[in-house]
């Protein structure tokens, strides 16, 4: 058995609103890949939020239960730190994100807790965004935890008044 | 200052326009569920919401700078008996302001 198992594994080849990457079926942590995601509108919004299975289906969780914490470092000025509670998403790097050639986002999240149906499900956070105001990339660290005590199975990144172009985004399993 | 339901009106008209919209769900494109896309309008109206009534705070957050920069002009002003921090954090007050 691989150490890290690709569970599933998705490309943007055209333009949707949503990518869904559900796949957490087990209580193992797993890792959560984007690389190369660009938007067609820019200083617009890309936002995370968890999904659930609802009647066989995987549906975004929208209540105001998403407490997250970040630290943004970037190149142009003070470094910020937030500090959010009770919200209904998190937005990529809380910024403005640019959809000019060479602009796009990567990630990498954790996630723990996703299956116990007993405890809340959280992730850590890594993103790169070029953010479309200072006209440099941000990097940001943190993390976010949803506040209702429900299994999850996946993630669903939605772009906020942009479609998503482009993009490839890969869930795997960490064994061990 | 727009209300929340005039906000709601300007969102559900963005997204009416906006459509079709799609989701990639396990590399199948699907278009917006009712659901979704009466998601996505509350979603745009509570960020115009947010933008309008909190967007200063974060502006203001990144304006004030570093805060050993901010620190410096405070020294500074006490050996020169200046006024550069206090006059800092008025222009970033007066530049974003708390929506009334």
């Amino acid at each position: 058995m691989e150490a890290i198992e690709q569970v599933k594994s998705t490309t943007v080849t055209s333009a949707v609103s949503s990518v869904i990457m559900d796949g957490v079926t087990t209580d193992h942590v797993y890792m959560l890949v984007g690389k190369g995601i660009t938007i067609n509108t820019d200083t617009a919004y890309l936002h995370t939020r968890f999904t659930k299975v609802v009647s066989g289906a995987s549906q975004p969780q929208t209540a105001a239960q998403y407490d997250f914490a970040n630290l943004i470092l970037k190149p142009d000025g003070a470094f910020e730190n937030f500090a959010y509670p009770s919200r209904t998403e998190m937005y990529f790097a809380n910024s403005p994100i640019g959809a000019s050639a060479g602009e796009s986002s990567s990630f990498v999240y954790y996630l723990f807790n996703f299956n116990n149906s007993s405890q809340y499900s959280y992730i850590t956070i890594e993103d790169n965004v070029f953010n479309s105001t200072s006209s440099t990339a941000h990097g940001s660290q943190g993390a976010m935890q949803y506040g209702v005590a429900e299994a999850h199975n996946g993630i669903v990144i939605t772009g906020d008044s942009t479609t998503i172009t482009g993009g490839t985004i890969t869930l795997y399993k960490i064994n061990n | 200052m727009a209300t929340k339901e005039e906000l709601t009106t300007e969102a559900t008209a963005e997204i009416e326009a906006a459509k079709p919209m799609y989701k990639l769900v396990n590399n199948e494109k699907l278009e917006y569920t009712d659901t979704d896309y009466a998601q996505a309008v509350t979603d745009l109206a509570n960020r115009k919401w947010n933008t309008q009534q909190f967007g200063y705070i974060e502006a203001r957050q990144e304006a004030y700078g570093f805060i050993g920069d901010q620190l410096d002009m405070q020294y500074k002003d006490i050996l020169n008996d200046t006024t550069t921090w206090k006059d800092h954090v008025a222009k970033v007050k007066a530049d974003n302001p708390k929506p009334e």
